[in-house]
This record gives C-alpha cells, structure tokens and sequence, in this order.
C-alpha cells in the first residue's frame, strides 16, 4: 500500500444520509498524486461532464495533497474540486489556512460529496467519525459567526470551512471559506455547496501519519526550508509586505488593469501598495500551517468611515480588484470591501471585476434607472463597499445580476464585451498587453482566467528564476505550458506555489513526495504528472462542450491599445503565442489532445474510452 | 557653473529600499547620458547604501529590479543603460506576490 497518505476517503451522499470510506487507488495515486490531480480524476469518473453543476449530479471533493501534515514548509494547502458553476469547466479553487491538515490527521486525505440534503447540514469529522449534523440555525450567516458556532457544537479546536452568505444564495462567484479568512474563492465553488444544502465541513484530528521514510523526509523539509530561507522572496519582500507589494511593480510597468481594463497605470496605487499597508493597516503577519513565508496580513482600519473593523488582508488580487480596477486609491474602503468578502463568502477576484463592470456599464448608460440604487463612478470607494454588500445579499435586481458574475451581469445588459473575463471567469490584476505571457495563460488555464495556474509574471515581472521580456511573444508559449505543468504538481502535492520562489526546480520537490509516499519518482515523471492532469482537466473540459474558440481574451485586451503609461500602445496578439502553444502541448491546431500525446502520457489513454 | 547640459531623472524606490534611501523618490540632476551605474553611483551616498544596490566587486546586485520608464533594463542594455532628461527609474529589492 502506498504510504503517506491517511489512506481513505469519506463519501458522503446527502440525498440518502449514507456515508461510507474507500481506500486510495494506488494506481491513481501515482499517476495523479493527490489534491488537484487525484480530485479531477475522480471527478472524471465519476461526474458527467454536461451536468448542470448545481444540480444532483454534481459531486464536490475536498482533497489534501500527500505532503498535508508532514511538516514540510507550506504544505498546507487545500483544494476544492467540482464542476464550475460560473464557466463548466472541471474547476478547482485552492485554500491555504489550517483544514487540510487537520482532515488528514481525523483520518482522511478526501472528502467527496454527492446528491443534495433536504435541509441546511455541516459534516463534522472528528479523529475518522463523520456524521451529518443540522446546520438550518446558522445557515446563511456570516463566516465569522458560522466558524463560531460550529465550533461550539464541535470542538473549539476543529478547523471549520464553510460558506457564507453568498455560497447559501447560489452566487456564482461565492467562495468557501477556511477558517473563516481563507478562501477557496475561484470559479464559484460555493455554490456548489449551496446548492447541496451543505453549510460546510469541521474536522478534528490527532492520527498519525504513516510516512514511509521518515528521516528522509526530516531531511527534505530542512533542505526546502533552506532554500526558502535563502531565497529573497520568500524570506524578505513576501513576510515583510505581503503580496500587495506587487501593486508598485505591476503599475510602474504600466501593466496593471485600471477602470476595468480601459487603463493599465493608475498613478496613485502607491497608496494602496504593500508599502501603504504596512504603514495603515497593518497589526501584524499571518502565516497557514507549517509555512516559514508569512506573507498573510492581519489587519485593522484607523480612520476613516469604516474605522474600527479588523481582519485579515487585503491580498494584492484583493488590493488591485477593489482599488485601480474600480479606479480606487482609498485603502481604508478597499480594505472594508475585503473584510466583508470574507463575511460573505465572495471571490474578491471575480467580485472587484465584477464591480468594475458595473461600474463601466453606468457610467455608459447601459442600466436602466430603475436598476441603479445609487450611483457608482469609478474611483467611489464608498459605491465598491454598498456594491459588495448588495452583491453578497442578492438583494435588488442589481444584486442578483452581480452575484451572477461580470459576463452575465454584463450579458444581462446587452453588453457581453464589457466584462474582462475569459471562459466567464474574472481575469485578476496583471494586464495581458504589457505581460504577453500572462495573456496565453489567462487563454489557457483550464479554469477560466487565472493567474495563479501558470505565473509567468514570475519571469516576466520578478526576473524570477530568470528575466523574460514581458513584451515579447516568442517563447512564451513554451514558458506557459513549463508553468502549467509544473504548477499543477505543486497543486496536487497540497503545498503552497510561493514556495516556487525559493524552489524553482522539480528536484527541490521530488525528494519530499519520495520520502513520503515511497514512490520513485524521477523528477520528468513528476513533471509529466503534471502534464498528465492538465490534460485530464482538458479532455474533461471538451467533453463539457468548451473549444478553442474559448482560449482567447476580452476584445479590449486583444485590440485596444493601452491608451497611457509604461506600455503605452500595446494589445495582447493571443494568435502570436497559442497555435505554437497548442503544438508544444502536442495537441491538434483546434487544441484537442491527440492520442500520440495521450499515448505518450501514459495511462491517461485508458479512460478515454468513456 | 552651466546646468544647460544636466538631466533630469527620477528615481523611485520600493519595499525595504525606502526605508534605507529615506524615501520613495527622488529626483536627481546629472550631467549628460549618464548609465543606469552612474546613476546609482550618484544615488549611493553612504556605505550602507551602496551595499544595498551594490555587491562587493562594485556590480549591481543581480536580484535589484530596476525598470527605466516601466521595461526591465535586463532587456534595454542591463546597467549600461542610457538615461534622457526626464527618464524614471523604478528600483525594487526582490518582490513577489500573487
């Protein structure tokens, strides 16, 4: 048996009450790993691709990575799998926090649920018991007050996700929340929960984790500590500033997104840049379980309308979603919209973008007065907070159309091409015309937009492990695919991508995963499990009905030029970058995995047949 | 003495490097096409700032990020970049985000 892992998986159907426990398939261990590889491909299995992904058929997974309570540096990430109901595709949302763990030591790397309650429920796993427990009194409550309560019915020391607010409306950007300032926030994976009856999960754990080398692994994790603690950005930038220290870099290269896109310089982001936090808000740093980064803000508002309230962030999607993309320089209101995202149970990404569409559309004149509650310029800091509170309530036709997201918001008001989206997902804080790279990535990440999936703002930003010429097309699409893939390994290994930072080869990784699991991998057989669950989540996808007419970008950023700034007069050509980028996937020129790619995948060509 | 043939360069400075250059920018006047190594030798006025932008070969550390008007200088001419009246300099110490 393959060690490592906690070796089971709970599967609960809320339709009939059953709750059962299977073991881990060794096969689809070592050829998807864990966490985001292994929840694809169980979603594979298992989940019709053409489901309406908040109906029955559904199912979502909780899934730790292998590497979830061995103490190696930021292992603690979790991932949430499901069918998307913002976009269909086979999405993941990725959490940092303290769950994962936790799940792992109550005796379970999984948690799969199916079929829907007949009233509100929260699991509750507690050292390998799972029950199902009402939750109809605390649904629809604020994250806060759910964590709270749960764990008073539980165990003050359970870890808790759940939803919030948003999740329980069926928002199609709600997040789930960990430990009630965490979020799975992408690709509307709340929702799904929603639409389950199910509030959230608590669980508790002290089992021991049967790891097959432990003396070897003691050794990995110094040697991975080491490296971080080497490398500038992870040891100095990231615990000292956060990631909104990322707001200067981005807007001095004249690349960050700005009045929803129609900009990429807002000349007074310093004063909301990670320097500005540390300065106005800051109590103190946070850091998820076993992490030596740190890079977690906790918070507090001094002045100011929304003076008084605390908690954690903003992070830089955050900080950039709610300040330039609505053209807001006020850190105080930003940082208020935050804290109630995470109340709500909101995707600040898809929410901030959201706004900015919003934004754009009044100030065209597209929303009917009757639909206008109050007005809403760009730059109204005060309009972004009311509009999250009506976006996280649902309430009035403009909050039903919010909570929907910015495509169907925008689609609702006859103006699809507003919405700064790809495959319906909110595009985050890095503008494709000045960072071509980012561009093919947002194109071609299996979840819609997404920066995190393939970072190629590290090279193309941070000059990290090396510089890339942000403006130049050639290379980047093998730079996009060497991300993708390696990315999706560190998703599926349940560790942190900014340990990318300090560890930027496969070999800082591969003598973890061995020494936990006892598997061999060679460093290219990892790389090529990554490979491998890419292709998974994209066979899924073509199944699910997207094409290649869906690996593209929002009109603007393929035709108008930056108006101003650093990279003035640049657009992003995607056709320069995606057929080489189709070719080195080796997939046909309408970007369809071939079988010799599939073939030489291995395994992955066996489950083709369904 | 004539200030007809100086120029005019701003330099912005981000993270960590603020607190040891005392502010977040600053315009400086230098003779004509100066470098980006000129620059920083002007910029550089005490020890402890010169071991911040420079190593001890008298290189600029490789992990600086220094943008001239908004492009990496790595893909301009690295440190023997040219500077023109009115040019900004955009130093940051390593940085990453998400």
């Amino acid at each position: 048996m393959v060690k490592g892992y906690a070796g089971r998986i709970a599967r609960v159907n809320l339709s009939s009450g059953e709750i059962h426990t299977e073991g881990i398939n060794e096969e689809w261990a070592k050829n998807f790993i864990g966490g985001r590889g292994y929840g694809a491909r169980i979603i594979y299995e298992e989940v019709n691709p053409k489901c309406d992904p908040l109906g029955l058929d559904n199912k979502i997974i909780v899934a730790t990575g292998p590497t979830a309570g061995s103490k190696t540096p930021a292992s603690g990430r979790t991932m949430v799998i499901t069918k998307s109901p913002l976009n269909g595709t086979l999405a993941c949302s990725n959490v940092g926090g303290f769950f994962g763990p936790e799940l792992k030591q109550a005796g379970y790397d999984m948690v799969i649920v199916e079929g829907k309650a007949q009233e509100p429920v929260y699991l509750w796993i507690n050292d390998g018991s799972v029950e199902i427990r009402p939750a109809s009194q605390i649904w629809g409550g604020e994250s806060s007050r759910i964590e709270l309560a749960i764990k008073k019915e539980t165990d003050p020391k359970a870890r808790v996700m759940a939803i919030g607010p948003a999740g329980a409306l069926l928002s199609k950007i709600a997040a789930v929340m960990f430990d009630a300032n965490r979020a799975a926030g992408r690709t509307g994976v709340g929702a799904v929960l929603g639409s389950k009856n199910l509030l959230g999960i608590a669980a508790l754990g002290t089992k021991k984790i049967d790891f097959f080398d432990l003396e070897a692994l003691k050794l990995a994790s110094v040697a991975a500590r080491k490296l971080l603690n080497k490398a500038p950005i992870p040891s100095q930038s990231l615990p000292t500033y956060g990631t909104s220290v990322l707001v200067n870099i981005i807007n001095e290269a004249g690349g960050y997104p700005t009045n929803n896109a129609q900009y990429a310089y807002f000349p007074t982001a310093g004063k909301t840049g990670g320097e500005a936090i540390v300065e106005k808000t800051l109590l103190r740093k946070g850091a998820c379980t076993a992490c030596p980064i740190a890079c977690g803000r906790i918070t507090e508002i001094r002045e100011g309308s929304y003076a008084g309230h605390s908690g954690e962030g903003p992070e830089y999607e955050t900080t950039w979603a709610f300040g330039a993309m609505c053209g807001v320089d006020d850190l105080n209101a930003i940082t208020y919209a935050n804290y109630l995202c995470n109340e709500y149970g909101l995707d600040t990404i898809s929410a901030g973008v959201t706004i900015a569409c919003a934004m754009e559309l009044y100030e065209r004149g597209y929303i009917p007065d009757g639909d206008i509650p109050f007005s809403m310029n760009f730059g109204d800091g005060d309009a972004v907070v009311k509009l999250v509170e009506l976006m996280g309530t649902r309430e009035d036709t403009l909050g039903y159309w919010l909570a929907e997201g910015s495509y169907r918001l925008a689609e609702h008001y006859g103006h699809p091409e507003l919405s700064m989206s790809v495959k319906k997902q909110e595009m985050p804080a890095y503008d494709p015309r000045a960072f071509k790279g980012i561009g093919l990535e947002y194109a071609t990440s299996n979840r819609g937009a997404c920066h995190v999936r393939g970072y190629t703002i590290s090279p193309e930003a941070l000059s990290w492990p090396a510089a890339a010429d942000r403006l130049e097309y050639d290379g980047k699409a093998g730079l996009v695919k060497t991300f993708q893939d390696f990315t999706a390994v560190i998703d599926s290994l349940g560790m942190c991508l900014f340990t990318f930072f300090g560890m930027p080869n496969m070999s800082d990784y591969s003598p973890i995963i061995r020494a936990i699991t006892g598997i061999q991998y060679t460093d290219e057989e990892l790389l090529m499990a990554g490979e491998r669950i890419f292709n998974l989540e994209k066979l899924w996808n073509l199944r699910a009905g997207l094409t290649d007419k869906d690996d593209t970008l929002p009109t603007r950023l393929l035709k108008e030029a930056i108006p101003s700034g650093p990279s003035q007069g640049e657009v992003c050509d995607i056709s320069r970058m995606l057929p080489q980028y189709y070719q080195l996937r080796g997939w046909s020129q309408s970007g369809k995995p071939t079988e010799q790619k599939l073939n030489e995948l291995g395994y992955i060509n066996q489950i083709l047949i369904k | 003495m004539s200030s007809e043939n100086q120029i005019k360069v701003k330099i912005r400075l981000f993270a960590t490097l603020r607190d040891v250059f005392n502010t977040s920018e600053v315009e400086l006047s230098l003779d004509t096409t100066p470098t980006i190594t000129g620059l920083f030798e002007v910029l550089c006025d005490s020890s402890k700032r010169r071991r911040m932008l420079f190593d001890r070969s008298g290189n600029i550390r490789s992990h600086v990020k220094i943008l001239k008007n908004g492009r990496n200088i790595d893909f301009i001419s690295g440190k023997d970049t040219q500077l023109a009246d009115g040019d900004v300099v955009a130093v940051f110490p390593p940085i990453g985000g998400g």
